[in-house]
């Protein structure tokens, strides 16, 4: 198997194996085999009576030392992995709240904010009255509804979950009683459920697990809105992707990790710092470069070059020509401060909660932001001198991009269309079947797979299908590396009616080229714009989010975070496909609901299929039969 | 009646099939071999090396242990030259004071199941061969080999 599907990045590879670098690739084959009792979930660590497991032949104990079967293990281990990633996106959103909340206060100096209009459209859409208040106390109202939304103990629903779904929808999760009120207490709630002795009912556990993924839903929106609000709402924007975008003349800066409260600072200071580097000699200048999803939030609103998404993230450093990484929170392997041992790169981690040894901790989101990211960026022209020449090997490859389609800057780019209803054109051609339907691509790399493998091939069969394509996270980094984000990909791999399509809203939208044939909707906590587009187009169509010709997939899915993601999805309606067994394959109930007793309850379900050609294929044949059922053109009606 | 100690000393087979990959047999045979290592051995750093090892290949969704088959023509007793490995009531077995850690016996070996370890000892190189004996001091006191014991899902089984 090869490690990455994009072979600029083997030659990097090829020069950490000489040097004796271990990546993530050799970490993997030096774990193997890997603990079946794990991988299967069927592994308790949850009290110290334990260690326990269940084995799933039947030859040994089908009991942990408390009782606790199968099912219940694997249901406790699975809803804990939900309430971790809940917790990181609403972490995510939280600080984001509070800092809309300072600048509101006007305590926030570093920060303003960009898009009041956005504010004001959010301020309406959660139902706090504008007229007459000025900025900053709409502001401080916005944060406070949300963060009421972390902090309420009445029972009403969580306020970015009521104003952000369809009504139905809603009505069908408050009739579960997975409709929150209160996202960390939901985390909370699976904590204390799971602890020894507590809740031992599969079922009841997993409804939990859909109660607090829907907290990770409306952290993720809360993210999302208020980020536009303090950044800027993406719009459209070309850039380039891939290890080809480090400058060899320039100081090389990566950004990584996933909050825009700390990227966008250093950023910021960028330009007032540039002379200093081309005094140093890096007659470029200074170079931003992205890395996973902060590296998708400084895309889609600065334009900063993309060059890595989450598995490769080390190479970025054994190209010899990475000043240094600049870290936040989550998806950051602690491998990257030894491997940045052996260069002149620096790494700085800049968040109380996410430390790393070797690397200088500076932090970012205090008063002394500014300072300490122009200290960050002086120290990296520093380092920039103690460059070893004969170590640096860039790839040359890098791919063009048009990124940021945020829901907004796809309604202005239609609007110019039919500026009364922008959503018809997209609504017309999907009930005419030039588009078949949509798949919205989100999830991590996994080394499991070949990196970014499992992404192209299902993505181009799709496009091949007439199936049109949203990304965010390290999928969109994905279909950006390779070259999947540009209009000669939509001239190369669109059927030839989603291709007329894309040409023809591409030029009516006042744009030369056709739009790309996927759309890059940003970082893993932007998966609530796909929503929003969707959430959109139902009401426009008068349906369900279930009923739209709509699937997602994480073909190479590998966090909690994505556990989180995927369930949620589910729980508004939409069949979403991964390309790995989550650990739940030691209890046949658990995953049995996932993939089909789910279906009754919430409509949304999950696909377990590993063969990109065959996931594609299982993914069509769902937006055929969701046709079916609109009574609009379908393949499936025609072969009846 | 009197059982002779042969007859009631078990060798190894497994089950792939049964077997996950969590490793309990290896880390039960190297905690075993540890507890055994004199105070000399313990202070120089033997390595400890287990003698049954779980190999998974790449892109092959199956976990396969390794271990000894004690061959009856085995090639490791034939080939070693210091005369180090002997036959014990039915094991075949390695004599450390002997071993002069040449290596062929590890060569030899169909199974890929000797391996090679070195240590300082008073500024010298130590090298020995490593393998199982099917937990014969175990097995003389009627209790089982300690992989056999510690695997979970029943994936080794004793035969005689």
């Amino acid at each position: 198997m090869s490690k990455c599907h994009n072979l600029s990045n083997q030659c990097l590879i090829d020069k950490a194996q000489n040097e004796k670098i271990d990546l993530v690739w050799d970490r993997y084959e030096k774990m193997l085999p890997l603990c079946g009792f794990g991988e299967k979930g069927i592994c308790c660590r949850i009290c110290m009576k334990g260690p326990c497991r269940i084995d799933p032949f039947g030859n040994g104990p089908q009991e942990g030392i408390c009782g606790a079967n199968a099912d219940t293990i694997v249901a406790r281990n699975l809803v804990r992995m939900m309430a971790a990633g809940a917790a990181s996106h609403a972490s995510h959103g939280k600080e984001i709240a509070k800092t809309l909340l300072n600048v509101g206060r006007q305590t926030a100096k570093n920060y303003s904010i960009k898009d009041p209009e956005k504010l004001k459209a959010i301020a309406k859409n959660i139902n706090i009255d504008i007229e007459g208040k000025d900025i900053h106390q709409i502001a401080r109202e916005v944060a406070y509804e949300s963060l009421m939304d972390y902090s309420r103990f009445e029972e009403d629903t969580c306020t970015w979950l009521t104003n952000t779904i369809t009504k139905s929808r809603l009505e069908k999760l408050e009739g579960l009683g997975v409709a929150l009120n209160n996202i960390e207490s939901s985390v909370a709630d699976i904590m204390s459920r799971t602890h020894l002795g507590t809740d031992a009912d599969p079922i009841n556990l997993l409804l939990a697990g859909m109660k607090t993924s829907l907290g990770d839903y409306t952290g993720m929106q809360i993210s999302t809105h208020l980020s536009d609000v303090l950044f800027g709402t993406p719009e459209p924007v070309i850039s380039t992707a891939n290890l080809g975008v480090i400058k060899k003349d320039a100081v090389n800066i990566a950004v990584h990790g996933h909050n825009p409260l700390l990227s966008e600072i250093i950023v910021d200071v960028v330009d007032e710092l540039n002379h200093e580097a081309i005094a140093a000699g890096a007659t470029a200048g200074i170079n931003i470069v992205g890395v996973c999803c902060t590296g998708n939030e400084v895309l889609l609103r600065r334009g900063i070059p993309m060059a890595s998404n989450y598995l490769s993230q080390e190479l970025t450093i054994l190209t010899g020509a990475l000043e240094a990484m600049v870290v936040d929170v989550q998806c950051i392997m602690p491998s990257l401060s030894k491997i940045a041992s052996c260069y002149h790169t620096k790494m700085f981690t800049t968040m109380p909660e996410a430390k790393i040894p070797g690397a200088t901790h500076l932090e970012l989101h205090d008063e002394h932001a500014l300072e300490n990211a122009r200290d960050i960026v002086r120290q990296s022209i520093e380092a920039f001198k103690r460059r070893d020449e004969s170590k640096i090997l860039i790839p040359e490859e890098k791919s063009n991009i048009i990124a940021g389609f945020s829901t907004e800057s796809i309604v202005n780019l239609l609007s110019k269309i039919d500026s009364e209803k922008p959503l018809r054109p997209i609504i017309d051609n999907i009930v005419n079947g030039n588009i078949r339907g949509v798949v919205l691509f989100a999830g991590c790399n996994n080394v499991k797979v070949t990196q970014d493998y499992n992404f192209v091939h299902m993505a181009k069969k799709l496009l091949e299908n007439n199936i049109l394509i949203l990304a965010t996270g390290c999928g969109a980094g994905a279909f950006a590396k390779n070259s999947l984000m540009n209009s000669e990909a939509t001239k190369e791999y669109a059927g030839e009616s989603l291709k007329a399509v894309l040409t023809l809203l591409g030029k009516e939208a006042g744009l030369d080229v056709p739009l790309p044939p996927i759309l890059h909707m940003g970082s893993c906590v932007d998966n609530s714009r796909g929503v929003d587009l969707a959430v959109a187009l139902a009401n426009e169509l008068g349906v369900d989010l279930n009923q739209l010709p709509l699937v997602a997939s994480a073909p190479e899915v590998m966090s909690e975070k994505a556990i989180a993601i995927g369930t949620w999805v589910t729980g508004l309606g939409v069949p979403v496909h991964i390309g790995l067994m989550p650990p739940v394959e030691g209890s046949p109930l658990v995953a049995n609901v996932l993939t089909e007793g789910l279906k009754d309850v919430v409509d949304g379900y999950f696909i377990v299929e590993g063969d990109p050609l065959t996931a594609a294929d299982k993914l069509t044949q769902v937006i055929e039969e969701k046709r079916a059922a609109l009574n609009i053109p379908s393949a499936v009606k025609e072969e009846k | 009646m009197k059982v002779s100690i042969e007859s009631k000393v078990k060798f190894l087979a497994t089950n792939p099939d049964l077997c996950l990959g969590c490793r309990s047999c290896e880390l039960a045979c190297g905690a075993g071999k540890a507890a055994k290592y004199t105070p000399e051995e313990r202070n120089s750093k033997r390595p400890i090396v287990p003698s049954i090892i779980v190999t998974q290949a790449q892109g092959l969704n199956k976990k396969i242990p390794a271990y000894c088959r004690h061959c009856e023509n085995s090639f490791c007793l034939q080939l070693c030259p210091a005369k180090a490995i002997t036959r014990e009531h039915g094991a075949v077995k390695i004599n450390d004071d002997k071993c002069t850690g040449c290596g062929i016996c590890e060569q030899g070996c169909p199974y890929g199941v000797i391996t090679m370890t070195s240590y300082k000892v008073n500024e010298r190189t130590k090298t020995l061969a490593n393998k199982c004996d099917l937990c014969l001091d175990r097995q003389i006191n009627d209790r089982t080999p300690l992989c056999y014991t510690a695997c979970p899902t029943k994936a080794i089984t004793l035969h005689s």
